[in-house]
């Protein structure tokens, strides 16, 4: 039972933090990223890889949120950047295309089949009297300390007081003296250290493999629950999703685990368009 | 002397078929109050814009003309690069952020530019959101308040307010008075004379209300259909027998009819 619960906590952190960054950059540039789960597979994928070439995992886990900052940087500025201010459809299409590009690679540089990424630590933890598995701990931890870090980021500081702003008002925002197009860059790096972060923990409690991709589904879901508003209604949502696809996988069948997410995704945009955290007034300006 | 901002033969496409401005030319001397006039759909926003800098993605292009700033070229400068070099410039609308409280907007302004700039004629009298909620009590008692729930008159106190913090050299605001009380009208514009006469703020001033932006203006230039009808000085403009009936709504002695006003902003349109 304990261990059920590690495992939704789990799965919900990475699902929020995947989901974070989704919104986060949907928030500065307008662009719904489709992508995010290529994202976060392939960091993990670069993760996975240089353990394979012998880094201990810290060091293959700093390396990879390296190469997710350099991706951040050139998806902005040779994706991103241009299509600013057009209509939405045009950079969703755009993401469309990252995500074909991204499993092309995952393919031609890593071969794209399953691979773990060992932490190297011992199967279990023992915490009192109950033993947990300890890839989910560190899922757990990782995920949960990461989303801290970004949360007091966007709250607290000029950085997220700037994403804030951009997200609100571009004009105002360059004219108040703001370089739009570093905060953006910006929160595309930030967007894709989040989902690089996810699908290394993603592949720490189970492997990286093409099909772990899926897991952008599940945040996009938790994005379109939420309502692409806040960061609070994307974590709430991903809770939603996380017990889902944990209790259709334990009590009803493995295999329809995507359909549970879906089905309430359905039931929400029925009742409420907009999210059950959004704004009405947001779902028009798109 | 060279003034501080010199346009000269402005002209200004929104996608790529309405010519917005068609040859502007105007100046606003360092220390100076500059107004600028006329009536709806004149061009005064469109020229303004054009000044603070337009962002790439907007659909309007500079076609022609020069805009200079403290003798330096302007016209292919990004918004944040004008406000860098101290151009503050309040919007017409959409001039707060109202997802943002009365202080976070504040900070967005006093952490987006740096004081660095130590050009003289910078007015540098503002360097902290207290001095900010100092000169503005009714901000002050919001501060914390998100800038959604700020009045018409508040908003424009904390859109000038985020411009004063940015150290301006030149403060432009597009509809200083639009939607105020005529009390609050009085207000916004006193004020402005006030920071211009203790602080030597150039200020460049957008409106509707020609009689207003005169009393406090040392020159005015009147726009109509993209161009520049009328310029000069406050005494000259006041004294202008057109400008009073046209621009004022004083009547000269003899009346005229409306085919002869149709005549007249025909001759004035094409001069
Ligand atoms: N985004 C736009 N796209 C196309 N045309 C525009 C746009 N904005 C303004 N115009 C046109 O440019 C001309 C000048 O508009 P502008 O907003 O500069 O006038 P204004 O003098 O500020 O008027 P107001 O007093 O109503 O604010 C108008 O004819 C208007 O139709
Ligand atoms: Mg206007």
């Amino acid at each position: 039972m304990v261990a059920l619960v590690l495992t939704t906590v789990a799965s919900w952190g990475i699902y929020a933090l995947l989901g974070i960054g989704i919104v986060l950059v949907y928030r500065t540039s307008r662009v719904l990223n489709i992508a995010s789960g290529e994202m976060a597979i392939f960091i993990g994928y670069v993760a996975a890889t240089s353990i394979q070439y012998g880094l201990p995992f810290p060091v293959a886990v700093l390396f990879s949120m390296g190469a997710a900052t350099v991706l951040g940087f050139v998806i902005f500025w040779f994706a991103i950047r241009g299509v600013m201010g057009e209509p939405p459809h045009v950079g969703l299409m755009i993401t469309v295309g990252i995500a074909v590009i991204l499993n092309g690679l995952m393919i031609v540089l890593f071969g794209g089949g399953m691979i773990a990424i060992p932490a190297g630590l011992p199967a279990f933890t023992t915490i009192g009297q109950v033993q947990l598995p300890t890839p989910d701990v560190v899922a757990t931890i990782g995920a949960w300390f990461s989303i801290a870090v970004i949360a007091v980021i966007y709250r607290l500081t000029n950085l997220g007081l700037q994403m804030r702003a951009v997200a609100e008002r571009v004009t105002l925002s360059a004219q108040r003296g703001l370089n739009v197009d570093r905060t953006v860059a910006l929160s595309w790096i930030v967007g894709l250290l989040a989902a690089g972060l996810a699908g290394v923990l993603h592949g720490e409690r189970s492997f990286v493999a093409l099909s772990a991709s899926a897991i952008g589904i599940s945040a996009l879901i938790s994005c379109l629950i939420g309502g692409m508003d806040s960061l609070k209604g994307v974590v709430i949502a991903a809770l939603i999703v996380a017990a889902a696809e944990t209790l259709t996988a334990r009590y009803i069948d493995p295999r329809y685990v995507l359909i549970a997410p879906v089905a309430i995704l359905l039931v929400i945009l029925i009742v409420r368009p907009w999210g059950l955290f959004g704004t009405v007034e947001e779902i028009r300006r798109v | 002397m060279t003034a501080l901002l010199e346009v000269e033969g402005l002209e200004v496409v929104y996608g790529h078929v309405i010519r917005a401005i068609q040859g502007i030319s105007f100046s606003v001397g360092e220390g100076k109050i500059v107004g600028l006039v006329g009536l709806n759909g004149a061009g005064k926003t469109t020229t303004v814009r054009a000044i603070s800098g337009f962002l790439p993605t907007e659909n309007v292009r500079i076609t022609d003309g020069r805009i200079r700033f403290a003798g330096q070229s302007i016209a292919r400068l990004r918004p944040y690069q004008a406000a860098r070099l101290g151009i503050a410039f309040v919007p017409e609308r959409d001039k707060v952020f109202d997802t943002l409280t009365v202080r976070e907007n504040l900070e967005v302004a006093l952490t987006a530019t740096t004081l660095r700039g130590d050009e003289p004629g910078r007015c540098r009298r503002y360097r902290s959101i207290k001095d900010i909620l100092d000169l503005f009590e009714a901000l002050a008692r919001r501060a914390d308040q998100l800038s959604v729930f700020l009045s018409g008159g508040e908003r424009q106190m904390l859109a000038i307010g985020a411009c004063l913090l940015t150290a301006p050299r030149l403060l432009i605001v597009d509809e200083a008075s639009l939607g105020l009380a005529p009390i609050m009208r009085r207000q916004v514009l006193d004020m402005l004379a006030q920071l211009n006469r203790e602080f030597g703020l150039t200020v460049l001033i957008v409106d509707q209300d020609v009689g207003g932006v005169l009393s406090i203006a040392d020159h005015g230039y009147i726009l109509e259909n993209g161009r520049v009808v009328f310029a000069g000085s406050r005494e000259h403009l006041l004294q202008h027998g057109d400008v009073k009936e046209f621009y004022l709504g004083q009547k000269e002695d003899r009346e005229r009819g409306y085919r002869d006003v149709k005549q007249y902003r025909r001759v004035r349109r094409w001069h």
